[in-house]
Formats: structure tokens, sequence, C-alpha cells
């Protein structure tokens, strides 16, 4: 290439190509404070408060737009605009937190003056770079993102698997919502961040999961409650008689999660979902995205409820069967992955503090959890246990002597009753063994029998409820 | 956790004992009392020593050439000072005898002279406090130290309480042979190799194999299969989980998609619950593939013809005697 045609292209790619279709935040980009409730799942009667601060757009009707993440526990949400100090009381209108989707209004009609609202992008660009806006000190902050790849991943905030855009960006402690634009469309919000790398809602998911909030009923996201593994080793589906090579994936376990579905088994090859076939790899060829894994079909184009037809190869040969979409529930987990907008639940009975097993108490218990812990928190049924209850430690006190080092341990029976849930617990303690409750952990466990004084529990438990200045005795 | 260590008796002097010590006698008066053995970083002169007891003990027990080990008595003690507890026991309220919580497997004496809630008062003629412990030559220690002072297959005298009476008993003590989490420390590890698969039994030496970090790479259904199990039951105690060790890649088995560190529980239908079941199962196998199933539900399969071929040429390649050590 000539110098002078070298110089003369490089001027021209260092032009503001679409300087024309800019996009203004400074008309539709908010700054939003959400003020909450916190607790601490090892000392769950207690209540902090905390203060998230993300960003959120103007969409049509009035609505401002930005992720679920944050919003658990709120019950007082302020925005501001145009980096102005005013702020403006929000109400959340809608929430989603499978989907990672919140939708705020507010109520003052000065907050909508002047204010512009802007369209959801209709597809994803793949490639090429974007801009990234949010509020900083009452300025607008723009960086810019490079596009890394569409691909199919989970939720942040739930086991929902959808569309995400990663791009890489030099933009600091971000995935509150930041807004990104290609030109005047926008692309997504932020959900994550990982050192240089963000994870975006991408518009056209967005767009679906508020189409299905508008429609009646709101069917929810749905999920593929089974789990499969790859195929690509041609012996694996030969030794099941299918003699085609780097086609299909192995059903390895249903009802992952609990959720009701029809049709599929362990040990089906699955080759074909909605139409597409599957790969050995468990990804299809999505007609706008290229190669996309599987997962994603199940919010694609679907909600909860509907039926998608799959291809399986079961017992020598090809079988066509409809998979009835189950709605994503994390109540319907044997141990429930999340708790959002829910206190922590504890029952103290002399001094023994009951929690059930769930995702929020393993997680304040950090790497150092117990193994045994780890191990029940991945069963997805026990027996005709329909959860499992754990006595998360002890309040010293005269009462319950000897047993003060006891934490984490999985209550198996009380006075001869089944324990799955706290509920249980009253039930039990109202049928004492004698004079005495008897209590056993799981047989796995350090310690197998513990046992206390029933005449003397109700005082001592007012006793230690009052020492420790705990307002309630159980919270359900 | 301490998941391949036992509680033997140490003795902690303040003579620091720095690496490169261990193995070297502890002197006191013109005689041996001891072997260095092990410092703690961060505790500053200090260090431990084996008494001469454990000593003894190893001596006599090496005398018909056979090493046993140190015996248990298969029994979890934990304090008895709940007033309620002791109440319900018949016991006084003193600080006399500990609680015999669960019992292990597979100890079977155990099983049939001792209960659940029995109350141990004394080991050996050693009074039992109600904190487990006992004064052993001027020392507070645990009463479960004292089972490891006698050989295995010998009995230990107990005094135990139970149905609100006195009980004396003499209960037989064995090293449990069957203890994986103790790890197959004196024998080299058995192994299969099915078409490069290589699988050998889950065990501490398995664990430690991975490396220091080893919790990092083992799920806990591993660790359950290892530790946890062995509580349930006499049936659950005795199974020895065959893990997939690692894969020698060849051509037949290079897209098995099934990691390293995973327990195999089927082939070609058949439970697989020690090294025996799977030399079985390979011997027996039929038909055209090898099919796997692991403990995280997920299948594979190996052409058996190519996997027969490609073990000569691994064996081979590898420098590997023979596809099998028991």
């Amino acid at each position: 290439m000539k110098p002078l045609t070298a110089l003369i292209l490089g001027c021209l790619a260092a032009l503001p190509l679409r300087a024309e279709t800019a996009y203004n935040p400074e008309t539709s980009l908010v700054e939003i404070e959400v003020t909450k409730k916190a607790y601490d799942y090892r000392t769950p009667w207690i209540i902090r408060n905390e203060q998230v601060r993300k960003n959120g757009i103007l969409i049509e009707d009035q609505q401002i737009l930005t992720t679920a993440d944050g919003f658990s526990g709120q019950y007082l949400c302020r925005i501001k605009q145009r980096g102005e100090s005013r702020q403006y009381t929000a109400e959340l209108v809608w929430i989603d937190y499978y989907a990672n989707i919140a939708i705020l209004n507010v109520a003052d009609s000065e907050f909508w003056e002047e204010m512009v609202p802007v369209a959801l992008a209709t597809s994803i660009p793949q490639s090429g770079e974007l801009q990234i806006y949010r509020w900083r000190n009452g300025r607008i902050e723009q960086r810019a993102a490079e596009i890394i790849r569409l691909h199919s991943g989970s939720s942040k905030m739930s086991y929902v698997q959808h569309l995400v855009l990663t791009v890489s960006s030099t933009i600091q402690s971000a995935g509150w919502a930041e807004v990104v634009f290609d030109g005047d469309q926008l692309v997504g919000l932020t959900a994550s961040a990982s050192k240089d790398r963000l994870n975006i809602l991408p518009a056209e998911f967005i767009q679906k999961v508020i189409d299905g909030y508008r429609s009646e009923g709101d069917p929810g996201l749905g999920y593929f409650d089974f789990t499969f593994m790859s195929a690509r080793n041609p012996a694996l589906p030969a030794s099941k008689g299918l003699d085609q090579r780097d086609v299909g994936v192995v059903v390895t376990e249903t009802g992952t999660r609990g959720l009701t579905q029809h049709g599929l088994q362990v040990g089906d090859i699955i080759l074909e979902v909605d139409g597409f076939a599957i790969d050995s790899e468990g990804q299809y060829l999505d007609p706008d995205y290229g190669r996309l894994a599987m997962g994603s079909l199940a919010t694609r184009a679907h909600f909860a409820g509907e039926s998608i037809p799959f291809t399986v190869w079961r017992d020598g040969a090809v079988h066509r069967l409809d998979y009835t979409l189950p709605r994503a529930d994390f109540g319907q987990d044997f141990i429930p992955e999340q708790r959002y907008d829910q206190p922590p639940q504890y029952r103290i009975a002399g001094g023994l503090v009951f929690q059930p097993l769930n995702g929020p108490l393993l997680e304040a218990l950090g790497k150092n959890k117990p193994p045994l812990l780890d191990y029940y928190s991945q069963q997805k049924t026990l027996d005709e246990r329909t959860g499992l209850v754990v006595l998360s430690g002890v309040l010293p006190d005269d009462y319950n002597l000897g047993y003060e080092d006891l934490r984490y341990l999985l209550v198996d029976e009380i006075n001869g009753h089944k324990i799955s849930h706290l509920e249980d617990i009253e039930a039990a303690l109202s049928a004492p063994q004698g004079a005495y409750h008897r209590i056993r952990f799981m047989p796995e466990g350090g310690l197998r029998h513990i046992v206390l004084d029933a005449a003397a529990m109700p005082a001592a438990t007012r006793r230690i409820l009052q020492h420790y200045r705990i307002p309630q005795q159980s919270q359900l | 956790m301490q998941t391949n260590k036992s509680n033997l008796l140490a003795v902690q002097t303040d003579a620091a004992i720095n690496p490169g010590n261990s193995g070297g006698p502890v002197i006191q008066d013109g005689k041996v009392v001891g072997v260095s053995f092990q410092g703690k970083p961060g505790l500053e002169n200090a260090g431990f020593f084996i008494p001469p007891n454990i000593i003894r003990h190893f001596l006599e027990d090496l005398t018909d050439g056979i090493y046993e080990g140190f015996p248990a008595a298969g029994i979890g003690i934990v304090k008895l000072t709940n007033p309620a507890f002791r109440a319900a026991l018949g016991l006084a309220q003193n600080n006399i005898g500990a609680r015999i919580d669960s019992l292990f497997y597979p100890f079977p004496a155990t099983h049939e002279l001792l209960r659940e809630n029995d109350v141990l008062l004394e080991v050996a003629g050693y009074p039992v406090g109600s904190d487990g412990n006992v004064i052993y030559r001027g020392n507070s220690v645990h009463a479960a130290l004292l089972f490891s002072q006698v050989q295995h297959g010998e009995s230990i005298a107990l005094k135990i309480w139970r149905d609100n009476a006195e009980l004396e008993l003499e209960l037989p003590l064995y090293v449990n042979s069957e203890d994986r989490t103790m790890g197959n420390q004196y024998e080299p590890p058995p192994f299969i190799i099915v078409g490069g698969l290589v699988f050998t039994e889950l065990s501490t030496n398995y664990l430690g194999s991975l490396g220091r970090n080893w919790r990092d790479q083992v799920g806990a259904d591993t660790l359950y299969e290892l530790v946890y199990r062995n509580r349930l039951g006499d049936e659950a105690a005795r199974a020895k989980p065959v893990v997939l060790s690692t894969i020698l890649k060849h051509a037949s088995n290079i897209d098995f998609s099934v990691d390293a560190r995973s327990i195999l529980t089927e082939l070609n239908g058949q439970p697989i619950s020690s090294m025996a079941d799977l030399s079985a199962a390979v011997e027996h196998a039929e038909g055209d593939f090898y099919r796997f199933r692991f403990l995280s539900g997920a299948v594979e399969a190996l052409n058996r013809s190519e996997a027969l071929a490609a073990e000569a040429q691994l064996l081979q390649q590898y420098n590997i005697p023979s596809v099998q050590r028991l």
C-alpha cells in the first residue's frame, strides 16, 4: 500500500462514522440507589442495611429498566437523573430474579419531563466496538468495549441459561447495569464483571423477558431440567447402536432441579431440539448467532409451559417427544440454591440454633464449609425427606452445657420424628420422650446423640433469647 | 480434617525440631526417651517426639515379622457433661464417665459387646473423666489413646455404665485393615488398565498423590465415598470405591469424555465396588464394548477390540509390566 493511500485510509478510520446517530445518555440514563435489608446467615436474626448503587435506563411506557441484582431485600429505591443531586423515590414495579431483570417507575411527573426513552436493539452485533455509559459523580462516564463473543451462559442470579454477550473493557467496578450501546441502539445491560471482562444481558433476551412480563399470566422462564454429557467419543453412541459420529449428547440425569418435566430418560441421546440438530458438544447452529450451547434454546424462543419437540435415540431407534418446559423455581430444589426477598429461616430451642440447609447458608460458610454439608447440598433427594435441617450452632447456657461446641450437624430425628423442615421441629418438640428431648444427627457426622431436659427448655429458651438480645425464637 | 492421620501419644519439648531433625534420638540421662518427628510452623522453640511406649509397641508388633499397626476400639467417645443427658442415663452429676456416641464399622467385636450411649467409666483401670480424658502418667490424655497401647487382636479391660448398672468386659481391639482413610501405606497401590484407562482404589494415598490442593480437585461425593460412607454400616464400610486415576492417551480413547478422578460404579452392567469387582468384570466382559458408568451419572464406552489392542501398545510405550496389579 502506498504511504499516501494508507494515510488517507487511516484518517477515514479515525472519523466518528456513527457520529450522526451517537447516543446521548443525559436524557435516559439514571442512577439508582437501592436501600435494602441484608442478612448474615451465620447470625440469622440480625438485620443490617446495605445500599447498592447501580444504573437504569428509560425504555418505553415510562419504565426504567435495570438488572435485578442488588434488589433482594430492598425497601427504598431512589433515582437521580441528569447528574443532579435531587433524588426521586421509585417503585419496583416488577422483578424477575431468574432473568436478572427489573422494571422501576417514578410517580413524580416532574421526573419524566424532558426524559427520552431509548429503544432496545433488535439484533446483537457479534464483533466490533460498543460504548458503555454510566453516571459517576454527576458526570457521564463513557468507555469503549470490544466484543469478544456472543454465547449461551448462566444468569448471574440463577441457573437459567440464556444468550450472553461478553466484551472486554477497561471500565472499573462495573457489572451494575451499566448501559451498553451500539450507536443509538441499546444493546444490553452489564450483569457481571471479572477483571477486564464483562457479561452483558443482551437486548434481545431483555425484550423477550419483558414481553413475557407484559403478557397475561407472565409464564416465566423455562429451564431444561436435565444434565447431559458429550457423545464425541464415537464408541459411546456406537455402544447404544447409533452408528453416527459427532451427533447428539447423552442424558445423564433428569429432574436435576426438582422441576416437573416429561419424556426424557437417562441414557437418551438427544439428536434434535426444537428442530435444531444437536452436535456431540451439545451445540446447535443458530440462524442468527452461529454455534451456541443448546441450554439457551429453553429461553431463546419459548416460555415456561410450552412444549419443545425433541428427537432422541433410545433403545436402538429414533423417538420424537414433546418436552414441556418447566418454569425455573428455586422452591423446587431439594436444597434451595437461592432465597431472594426472604429473611433467613431459623428456630432456636434451648440455645440450639436450627436452620434449613440452603445455598445462602453454605455461601455464608465460605470455602471452609464442612464436607458433609457440601455433599448433602448436592443431593437431589434423600429417603422420604423434602429438605434438610442443620444445627448451625449453640448459644451457650447452663441448659445446653457440654454442647456449646456443636455446629453444622445435620439433624436426622428429634424425639423419633424425622426432620425435613423447621416446622417439623415444632411438632417433634411437642412430644418429648419421657422427661427428655432426644436429638439424633445424621450418622456420618461427628456426633450422633444429644439429650435435653424437656421441661426446662421453654424457660431456657426465653432466658437465652433475652441474654443474647434475639428478638424472636423463630423465623419460618 | 486429617484423613490420613491416627492420633497417638506424643511428647512436646522446648527443643526446636527443624526439618532434617526427624528420626533423631531424644536423650535424657543417657537413655533414649524418644524419636524426634515434628515441629510446627509458627510454634517457636517447640518440637514433638515419639515416646518410648509407642516405640516399644512398634518393636513388639514387628517380632512376628508382620507389622499390624496400632489398633482401635471403633467407638466415638464424647464428653458427658450435660446434666440432662447424665440424668437420662441414670448417672450422678459428677465428673466421671464419657459417653460412647457411635460405633464404627467394621468392628464386629465392638458391635457385639458395646452399644451407643454406653458410658465409659474405666479403660484398662484408668478412670475416665466426663471430658473423655484419663490421667495417664500424670498427664491428661484422651481415653482413646489407651487403645493404641495394646497389640492387634489383644483385649482391653473396660468398665461401662449401661441400664443404670456397671458392667465390666474385655474388648478385643483390632487394626482396621479395611480403613481406606488410613491409606495403603505399605503395599504398592493396586491398578487395572482398561484400554488405557487406569483405575485404582480410592484411598488417602490416592488423594495425597493429587498434591497439597487435593481438596480442590475432588468433589464432595468422592470425599464422602472415602470418609463418610464408612460410618453408615458394615456393607458400606467394606466397599472400596474404584477411581479413574488417569487416562493413558491413545487413538482409541482420545475422545473419552469422563475426567480422571471420577468414581466407577458399573462396567457392562456389573456393579463395581472394589478392584476385585472390576477385575472380574473385565475378565468376563463380552460384546463389542466396555460400557462404563460413573458415580456422577456419566456413561462412556470403549470399543473392546480396540481397547485390547491399545493395551498392548500402551504397556510397551509406558514401560508398564502388566495391565493390572491387585
